[in-house]
Formats: C-alpha cells, sequence, structure tokens
C-alpha cells in the first residue's frame, strides 16, 4: 500500500505522517469514523485502499437488540449559496449485530494487517458490554470504541438522555468494558451536549479508558419547511432532532478537545467537523492525536484522504516540522482563561492601497460596533478616539489583510 | 442573448454582492434600481420583495434584462470589477423577471390634472407610468398600431423578443393610462389646450443619408429595414450582399439582422477605428459572432451600377488624425478607392428629428431638443424625453428621462396648490 503523497510526488518529497496512538501505529492520522462508510465490507475495503490509516466499523450491538431506521435520514443546512456547511442524520447504530462484525474484523485484519481495524460497540446490560467486548477480540480487533453519545435512539440511564451525559454512568460502565477489554486499547466516544465535559473526561479516564474519543454529532433541529412547518428530514408530516455534523461545528469540537486536553491527562481521538487538512491540523494543535473523519466522506468520497495527506504533508514541511506529533498541543499554551488575558490598546488600521472602498466596515462599525470608522469620499477613516479596537473591522472586510488590529 | 442563470448561480450570485454603504452600482443606474436592497432580498429567497423593488424602480425591468448595456452602468461601478468581476446584476434582474410576477395593483386616477404622453416608447411608457402612480390621468399617443416604440419595431429579431416588452406593459393595465395607438398627434399646440402638462417623447426617425451621388434614391433606411422585420416577413436579402454603412449600436443590429435572414455576406463601414466605434462590446462581439464582417476606417463615395440596379459601393480608406478636438478626424487617402460587391446598401448613421411641432420649442441644431435638468422645454408645461434629447440611446436612459419628467410635472401641480 502506498502512502498517496508518494504516488504524485515521489519517495524523495515523502513526509513521514505516520502517527502512534496507545501502542498502535497509523500510516497517518486519518482515521475512517463509526459511520455508513464503515457500514458494509466492500466500502470499508475502498476506503482502506485509498489511504485511510483505519476505520472503525459502524457502531454494532448484540443480536438481541433491536434497530429501526427510518428514512430519510439525511438533512443539510446550506448558507449562502453553499451547500451542506452542516450535515444531519437521524441514522442509528448498524443494522448488522455483532455475529457479522466480528466475521468482518477477521477479513479485514487478514487484508489490512497495516490498517487499524476498530469496532464500535453500544449496549445496555454490562453481560452486553462485556460479551461484545469479548467476542470482537477473538475477532482479531485492534481497538475498541464505545459509543457513549449517539444522540438518536440512545441506551443511557434515561430514555433520550445518552450515556455520556452522566458521569457515574460513565464511569461506571467504562469500567465493564475495561474489565472485559484488559489489554486491548479501549477508547470512549462522548458527546459535547454536556454541561462540563471535564467532568465526563475525568470520568472516563478514572474508570479505566485508554483513551477518548471527542467528540460527536451535536443535537440540533435541522430546519423547518415554512410551507408545511414539518422540521426536516420530512418523514411524511414527522420529524425529529438529528446529530449536526460537518463544518459548521467544527468550532465545538475544537473547544471540547482543548478542554478535555487542559485539564486531563487522557490521549484524544478527535472527532467533529474537520473538512480538509487545514481543520485536521488545528484539531490536532488543540491535543487530538489523530483524526476521524465521516461527513467529508459522505459528501466528496474516501479520496478526500489524498487532499488530507498532501495538504498536511505540505504544511509539515513548510513548517520543517519532522512528524504529525511535532504539532501535538501546539495551540494549547495560548488559551487561557478570561481573567489571565493582557489588556491592551489595540486600533484599526487600515491599508488604503488594499482598500476596495465597499465601506462594509463603515456600517458595520456604525451599527454594531462604536461608531468609529467614517467614510470621506470612498475612503473609510478610524477615528482613533472612537475605536475602542474590538476587531469586528478586519472580520467584515471583503479584502483579506486589509485591515488590522494594530497596538499602540 | 446569453443563457438564463440557473436558480443556484442565482443565488449564489446574489451572495457575492458586498453590500457596500453606498451603492455605486444605484448610483450609476438611470433609474437608481436600488441595487444592493435588490439582492439582499434574492439571496434570502425573497424573490417577490425583489421583483417589487425592480418593477418600482423601472416600469420596463423584463425588457431591460435582456437589453441593457451594464457595462455602461451598475456593471462598471461595482467595486469588485477590478477584484474578482463585478456582480451580474443585469443577469439577475432578467433571472427574477422572467420567473417571477408578481401580483400588481390595478387603480383609478384620483386627481383632476390630465397628462398628454406623445410617444409610447421607453421615455413615454416611463412618464406615463409615474404620473399614474400619483393618481393624474395620462393619456398616450402613438403613431403606430402597438406601444413600445424603438422596442417593439426597431431591435434585431434575436436580440430582443416582443414578449418581454408585453410583460412590461401587462403591469400598466387598469392604472389610469389611456392609450391612444395609431393616433398620431398633429398639433402640440391643440393638445396643450386641452391637457396641463404635456410629455413630447417621440424619438428621432428621419433617415440621415450618406453624402454620396443618388443616395436618397438607392440606399434602403436602417430603421425601416429593421421594422420590416418586426412587421411582415421582412426584407428579402436571401443571396444577397448587404452593405450597412454606420458604426453605432442601431448598425450592429441591422448587419446582425441581415446576417440571420440569410444574405450571403454583410459588411459593416465605419468611418473611424474599433476604439471610438460607439456600441456596446457585447453587441459587436455578437455581431461578428454571426458572421458580420467590420470595414473600419472606410466610407462610401458612390454607387457602381449595372443595369439600374445596385452591384457595388465604391469605398475610399482614412486615416485619422488628430485636430484638437474631442474624436479623431477622418481624412481621406486618395488612390486606394474600391469597390464592396453589394445587391443592397443600408443606411444606419443616424437619426434626426421632425421638428414640425406648431409650438416654438427652440431647436438649436437638426437632432437634440433641448431640455432643462427636469427635462422641461423652453416651453413650460411641454416636457421632453427619449432620443429626442439625447444621443445616450439606452433603454433605461430613457426610462429616466420620464421618470424625472414625471417628477417635474408631479411638483409643478402640487406647488401650484400650495
Amino acid at each position: 500500500m502506498k502512502a498517496p503523497n508518494e504516488r504524485i510526488m515521489g519517495p524523495e518529497a515523502m513526509i513521514d505522517l505516520s502517527v502512534e496512538f496507545l501502542g498502535i501505529q497509523l500510516e497517518n492520522p486519518f482515521i475512517l469514523s463509526a459511520a455508513p462508510s464503515t457500514d458494509d465490507l466492500e466500502m470499508t475495503r475502498a476506503g482502506l485502499d485509498a489511504g485511510w490509516a483505519g476505520a472503525i466499523l459502524k457502531t454494532t450491538s448484540v443480536e438481541e437488540t433491536t434497530v429501526s431506521l427510518a428514512y430519510p435520514m439525511m438533512s443539510g443546512m446550506n448558507w449562502a449559496g453553499k451547500r451542506m456547511v452542516g450535515m444531519g442524520n437521524i441514522d442509528l447504530i448498524s443494522e448488522f449485530h455483532i455475529d457479522e462484525i466480528e466475521k468482518r474484523i477477521t477479513i479485514l485484519k487478514n487484508e489490512f494487517p497495516e490498517k487499524l481495524i476498530a469496532a464500535s460497540i453500544m449496549g445496555t446490560k454490562k453481560e452486553d458490554w462485556q460479551s461484545l467486548v469479548r467476542r470482537l477480540k477473538d475477532a482479531g480487533v485492534d481497538l475498541i470504541e464505545c459509543s457513549f453519545s449517539c444522540p438518536q435512539g440512545s441506551m443511557g440511564e434515561r430514555p433520550g438522555a445518552m450515556l455520556a451525559q452522566s458521569a457515574a454512568a460513565t464511569e461506571k460502565v467504562t469500567g465493564w468494558v475495561k474489565e472485559a477489554a484488559q489489554d486491548l486499547p479501549v477508547l470512549i466516544k462522548i458527546t459535547p451536549q454536556v454541561a462540563d465535559v471535564v467532568e465526563i473526561a475525568r470520568a472516563v479516564k478514572n474508570g479505566g479508558a485508554d483513551g477518548i474519543t471527542a467528540s460527536n454529532s451535536v443535537p440540533a433541529l435541522m430546519g423547518i419547511d415554512i410551507d408545511s412547518f414539518v422540521p426536516i428530514p420530512q418523514l411524511g408530516s414527522l420529524s425529529t432532532y438529528s446529530g449536526l455534523t460537518g463544518p459548521t461545528i467544527k468550532p465545538l469540537t475544537l473547544r471540547t478537545v482543548a478542554e478535555i486536553a487542559r485539564h486531563v491527562d487522557i490521549p484524544i481521538s478527535g472527532n467533529g467537523g474537520v473538512s480538509n487538512w487545514h481543520d485536521s491540523v488545528e484539531l490536532l494543535a488543540v491535543g487530538a492525536r489523530n483524526i476521524q473523519i465521516c461527513t467529508a466522506v459522505m459528501h466528496y468520497g474516501f479520496r478526500v484522504i489524498d487532499d488530507l495527506c498532501s495538504g498536511l504533508s505540505n504544511y509539515l514541511r513548510k513548517k520543517e516540522f519532522n512528524r504529525v506529533s511535532d504539532v501535538f498541543g501546539k495551540a494549547l499554551p495560548h488559551i487561557a482563561d478570561h481573567d489571565d488575558l493582557p489588556r491592551r490598546t489595540v486600533k484599526s488600521r487600515i491599508d488604503e492601497t488594499l482598500c476596495i472602498g465597499c465601506g462594509v466596515c463603515h456600517v458595520a462599525c456604525r451599527d454594531g460596533g462604536h461608531m468609529a470608522i467614517s467614510m470621506e469620499g470612498r475612503n473609510p477613516v478610524v477615528d482613533d478616539e472612537k475605536c475602542v479596537g474590538c476587531g469586528l473591522c478586519p472580520l467584515v472586510c471583503p479584502v483579506e489583510g486589509c485591515i488590522r488590529m494594530e497596538e499602540v | 442573448m446569453d443563457s438564463m442563470l440557473s436558480p443556484s448561480a442565482a443565488h449564489r450570485e446574489a451572495w457575492r454582492c458586498l453590500q457596500c454603504w453606498d451603492a455605486p452600482c444605484t448610483s450609476a443606474c438611470p433609474v437608481h434600481i436600488p441595487i444592493p436592497e435588490f439582492l439582499a432580498r434574492l439571496r434570502t429567497g425573497d424573490k417577490t420583495g425583489a421583483e417589487e423593488l425592480l418593477r418600482t424602480a423601472n416600469p420596463l425591468i423584463s425588457s431591460c434584462g435582456e437589453i441593457c448595456p451594464d457595462e455602461l452602468y451598475c456593471s462598471r461601478a461595482c467595486v469588485l470589477k477590478d477584484v474578482e468581476g463585478s456582480i451580474r446584476v443585469r443577469e439577475l434582474h432578467r433571472y427574477v423577471t422572467e420567473h417571477t410576477c408578481i401580483p400588481w395593483p390595478r387603480w383609478d386616477s384620483w386627481r383632476s390634472e390630465r397628462i398628454a404622453v406623445i410617444g409610447s416608447g421607453p421615455a413615454g411608457i416611463s412618464c406615463a407610468r409615474e404620473l399614474a402612480r400619483h393618481g393624474y390621468p395620462v393619456h398616450i399617443f402613438e403613431r403606430d398600431p402597438a406601444p413600445g416604440g424603438i422596442l417593439r419595431y426597431y431591435l434585431a429579431i434575436d436580440r430582443f423578443p416582443v414578449r418581454l416588452l408585453d410583460k412590461d406593459l401587462s403591469f400598466l393595465q387598469g392604472c389610469g393610462i389611456t392609450w391612444n395607438t395609431n393616433h398620431s398627434v398633429t398639433s402640440l399646440k391643440s393638445l396643450m389646450d386641452s391637457y396641463d402638462a404635456v410629455f413630447y417623447a417621440p424619438g428621432r426617425y428621419v433617415d440621415i443619408h450618406p453624402d454620396i451621388p443618388d443616395a436618397s434614391n438607392l440606399i434602403t433606411s436602417g430603421m425601416e429595414f429593421l421594422r420590416s422585420f418586426r412587421t411582415t416577413q421582412g426584407t428579402d436579402v436571401t443571396g444577397k450582399d448587404v452593405i450597412v454603412i454606420g458604426g453605432g449600436n442601431v448598425s450592429l443590429d441591422v448587419a446582425v439582422t441581415a446576417a440571420g435572414a440569410g444574405a450571403a455576406s454583410v459588411v459593416l463601414i465605419y468611418r473611424r477605428g474599433p476604439v471610438e466605434m460607439p456600441v456596446w462590446e457585447r453587441e459587436r462581439v455578437y455581431a461578428e459572432e454571426r458572421g458580420v464582417r467590420i470595414n473600419y476606417c472606410t466610407i462610401p463615395t458612390g454607387f457602381l451600377m449595372e443595369d439600374d440596379r445596385i452591384a457595388g459601393l465604391r469605398c475610399r480608406p482614412v486615416r485619422l488624425v488628430e485636430n484638437g478636438e474631442d474624436r479623431l478626424k477622418p481624412v481621406e487617402i486618395d488612390g486606394y478607392d474600391y469597390i464592396l460587391p453589394a445587391d443592397l446598401v443600408i443606411t444606419a448613421i443616424g437619426m434626426d428629428a421632425e421638428r414640425n411641432e406648431d409650438v416654438d420649442l427652440k431647436w438649436k441644431d437638426k437632432r437634440y431638443l433641448p431640455v432643462d435638468e427636469i427635462m422641461e422645454t423652453a416651453k413650460h408645461t411641454i416636457f421632453a424625453g427619449g432620443d429626442l434629447v439625447s444621443s445616450e440611446g439606452t433603454v433605461v436612459a430613457a426610462a429616466s428621462h420620464g421618470k424625472r419628467a414625471a417628477a417635474a410635472i408631479h411638483r409643478m401641480f402640487r406647488e401650484d396648490q400650495s
């Protein structure tokens, strides 16, 4: 199996993208997350062939579990002429039970001995969790991820609540799983939809898990058809809440991962809203050790792995980093509590040579800032007396680098 | 002429607008369409609101969506022009007006002052609509069988579908406008006796002939040629060599029409160069794509006759010299005369006004009637607009004359009362 960048640039240009995670060697940091793309043997093969470092098969459960899917299950959020800046799903766990998944694990592990072949599980009773773990272990799985956070059809303490919304339940069930797994690495996949994600991460660690997957889709109502007033996705005249994924949730994931990395010593697998190599670097920089991806694949296909590896390689080369792990946590020292931030005097500075005279900064400052930018003809002029340095104007300016906030 | 934007392409295009604080596009538009507001409504899915803004600002919006030379107006002013390309505002107008048909109010006029509008071209239509909106009863007098003027009778068939004009006109029914078609006004003076104000916009329709022997007998009028395709089967040019003498947009329309009607060849001769040619770039490119050849720096000197029929046009090259004026002066080059084969020679070098009014409007030249900034002529209560007063020659400019005159007429009556 050739690394994607080798195909294009030749071996001399190769950058080592490999990462180590829980004792497992990955050829690159990109893993297919437990989702539709890994719910079919043929598709999983295609993904691994395309260059993904591993796959976590879609969440399975014991044979007695009923999985009753409802269609259509997907919905999209469009914005400013761009489709699917957010994607919603009302999918459930796999319709394939453990008997099928253990077979697939064995097949895939034989075909792809160098790749990460992992399974995701969900159960209710202690016996279920533990039997799932034992059967997968016997099948040769490299790692087990426990879904404590599927927002739809959850199996937590209360109907409609997720397991990972209770620290006590999280710690208890983690303990059951780890007891059965013994030396097999265990990841707990949590939800961002909690009051204090650090508390949940501590419970995961205390329960004995090897790592944490942060995080998952965000509970959402994707939109309302204002003709029929039926929300999307529409199943006749009814709908329900979806799990929101895609570019729009990246900032939530960054915050979730950063919070855990800053306060709990536990390896993190990053998941949620990574669409390209740039997003992935950001997530690695706040403490993720690898990146799980689903929505970008569902939108653009397995081939996005080529762009991910190419972009990441070229970034590492440009920054003169030798390996992916050089990026790990690079942003964390730069995150502080608000009280600890420096108090500085900054002012808006507009580069006249770049300004195209649209006056959008003027309107934004006038109506949403501090009325500090006036127009003289087509030129915006900053009144330093009025400018408090809020930093709104460079955000609305359509020209990159035209407005900067400078310390005075 | 160009293909229609798809809904998603229109949506994305509308989202490119920066919503500039002072809207240079709106300032550049003769009828001041509030373009950022229009685009804001379009991109949030409020197509009805978008068309409302368009139709309020310009009663000929469907027509303008097709033929407005936006390169002279909004597109030239857009701050994105040199950054990533201007917003395609005209195409978005076209998209909106083609896909929607908003309900438009009907009303009876409620004011007493009566207004006569002479000519139902873009200027007349626009003035009538604005005055009707203010509640005045308006009588339009049109010498042709149907309203529209230039738009209905004198544009190249494949450049402008008349159904767009008819759509615009459908919004002007039942709002206090009386349409008198097939009605030539012979006396402005008597009209002034029956009406409180007159808007005079008959256009210019007297062909200017090139200064060559026998021109008035042998040459075909460009306007008559174009009109023949709107009112009948059109002048038969099948297999003929056609020469168009001109240089302006009308001459391009003539040439394109001849090419489309099966002429063996179409050559447009123009006395100056491509830079000086007063045409819209889009139209010229279109004509050349249709096989029209343009001979620049060429003037006609006479006809070549065979058996009382035209066989060719004698041409002479010119060179352009500075003579201290705005435009370069063509100076004939002797000794290089040549003959272009021709079966039909059409003139489209411009039109003069008729100037046969029975009221002294203080004409200064043959073409343009002097008006002040509110479009009033030398005669109080007679206002004028359209091609009669200006060389700008666009539908939207004529529409702006109508709007401006209507505003002035309204002001005149309201100030009278106060």
